[in-house]
């Protein structure tokens, strides 16, 4: 029986780079099935966020987490956590598209083979989820080539492609459409928009009119603390804090 | 006024001297080359290769060398490789860079610092004397695989860390273990590389020979176990040519032993170049 309304909880989550305070008391619900925003300057602790929610922060030498954060009913930060299979079920994009040195095909196949998916749903699931990200028909006649040849925007559609095969529960976008050409970037918020059926996305942006377009609730992060969570329309309407208000109206100094 | 050269003119000269140095360089090798080719290569006829020395080597030709040296060279690379590449992985991928690295790394330079005479005297004492191989190939194959491994490692340490930590990250956020990434995409990433030192320490094998005096001994015979003793290529040629035995074979064997070289050389320079256009 699973009571917990929300995919993920964060419960006075903090981060410590060394003696840099990166999260600060982070109180935050995600619902399922929503595309969930993330912004604040750089350095307000967006990107970090992330790195926690799929634990890649354990890459990162001498850094501290306190704090809960639960998946489910599952405590992920918790010491005896299968961080592998944690990653299976909390995907990332990175912000660089970045194809690893290999066909298009294994690029969208490995992770699933080595996950254990049986060989004959691997074709299946390569098309799925290239048409997810809206590159299937620009590669479905090359996918021996290297991923590497593609262009950027096909790379960065790529790499969530290659996220999506993993059939994760949640996916993490961390500024996916930075350094895109707007169509390009149209071509990622209408897949994100697609994906929210079945997908909890949590995306980070420094594009405020990109969050004002593609998300339902928002948090407005700003150094290292929350300053206002709600409903997208609500918080770029009628903001309640000053900050935020002078945020989304370019008048950040 | 103090009287100066003209820009132009200390441009000109500076560049004869280095092309001077360059050339002189060059002109080494080509007489180094062209001496052993002159003299050596007339001996190499299809019999030199395939017929065992007779008469201490002054006649017959030197086929039991060559598998003498294709043997401990295959036999030290076997042993290195799976070490040296195994310690560059545990190196890079497995420890932070603390006190730990630093000692391994240290250790494995001062390694490569060794003479090989001293090497050779270990070996010795330790394979030889201690535990009883006696004169043979296990002993000679066990000491050249302690020489080349610090080349192993260090190269593949290099090549490994040349693959661009994104591939990692990217690898882990696809729920990847952290061995999977490695023997999926970073050491593969990482062939060219580790392949160059694998070819740089046969052509250091090849070319031995104080090790294996102390390790392999020297008979004639074409050896037949890991027991046996053997005369490898560099050592027929110390022995012909210290003992006054056959300048002629001396000759011969050395230009067979310098063109596998070249050759392996070649190799592995390509290999490098390939390497170097990849993740350029």
């Amino acid at each position: 029986m699973n009571t917990e309304p929300n995919k993920i909880r964060l419960e006075h989550l903090s981060f410590f780079y060394k003696d840099f305070q990166a999260l600060n008391d982070i109180n935050l619900e995600i619902r399922p099935q929503e595309i969930f925003g993330l912004m604040g300057p750089s350095k307000s602790g967006k990107s970090t966020l992330l790195t926690v929610l799929n634990r890649m922060c354990d890459l990162i030498p001498r850094v501290r987490v306190e704090g809960k954060v639960w998946l489910d009913n599952e405590d992920i930060l918790a010491p005896d956590c299968d961080v592998v299979n944690l990653r299976r079920r909390v995907g990332l994009v990175l912000s660089k598209p970045m194809p690893l040195p290999r066909s298009i095909r294994e690029n969208l196949v490995l992770a699933p083979r080595l996950a254990g998916r049986p060989h004959q749903e691997l074709e299946e699931l390569m098309e799925k989820s290239l048409q997810a990200a809206q590159i299937w028909e620009e590669v479905k006649d090359r996918l021996h080539d290297s991923a590497l040849k593609l262009s950027g925007g096909q790379q960065q559609r790529l790499c969530l492609a290659r996220t999506l095969a993993m059939e994760p529960e949640v996916v993490l976008l961390d500024e996916p459409t930075s350094g895109l050409d707007p169509i390009s970037t149209a071509k990622i918020e209408q897949t994100l928009f697609e994906l929210k059926k079945n997908y909890t996305i949590i995306l980070v942006s420094n594009n405020t009119k990109q969050i004002a377009r593609a998300t339902d609730r928002v948090a407005f992060l700003l150094m290292s603390q929350i300053v206002e969570i709600g409903d997208t329309h609500r918080v770029f309407t009628v903001p309640k804090d000053k900050r935020t208000d002078d945020y989304i109206s370019g008048r950040f100094g | 006024m103090a009287w100066r050269l003209h820009p132009r003119i200390t441009q000109v000269v500076a560049k004869t001297i280095l092309w001077a140095f360059t050339g002189l360089t060059l002109l080494i090798l080509v007489f180094i080359i062209v001496n052993i080719s002159v003299k050596g290569l007339p001996q190499v006829t299809l019999s030199f290769l395939s017929q065992d020395p007779t008469d201490m080597g002054r006649h017959g030709g030197i086929f039991s060398t060559i598998i003498a040296t294709v043997y401990l060279t295959l036999l030290a690379i076997a042993l290195a490789s799976p070490l040296g590449v195994g310690t560059a992985i545990y190196l890079t991928e497995y420890t932070r860079e603390g006190w730990a690295t630093r000692i391994i790394r240290f250790g494995a330079e001062c390694l490569a610092g060794v003479p090989s005479i001293i090497l050779g005297l270990f070996g010795f004492v330790l394979f030889v004397m201690k535990l009883g191989f006696g004169w043979s190939i296990i002993s000679g194959g066990l000491t050249l695989a302690i020489m080349v491994l610090p080349i192993i490692i260090r190269t593949a340490e290099e090549a490994i860390k040349a693959v661009p930590q994104e591939y990692r990250q990217v690898c882990y956020s696809l729920g990847m273990s952290q061995w999977q990434t490695i023997t999926r995409i970073v050491l593969p990433s990482a062939l060219p590389g580790i392949t160059t030192g694998i070819m740089l320490s046969v052509g250091r094998s090849l070319g031995e020979t104080a090790v294996l005096l102390f390790t392999a001994g020297a008979a004639l015979r074409t050896p037949t176990s890991l027991f046996d003793s053997g005369r490898t290529m560099a050592v027929h040629f110390y022995i012909l040519a210290r003992e006054g035995i056959s300048m002629p074979n001396a000759y011969g064997t050395a230009a067979i032993l310098m063109f596998s070289i070249l050759l392996i050389n070649l190799v592995a320079y390509g290999l490098m170049q390939r390497m170097m256009r990849r993740f350029s």
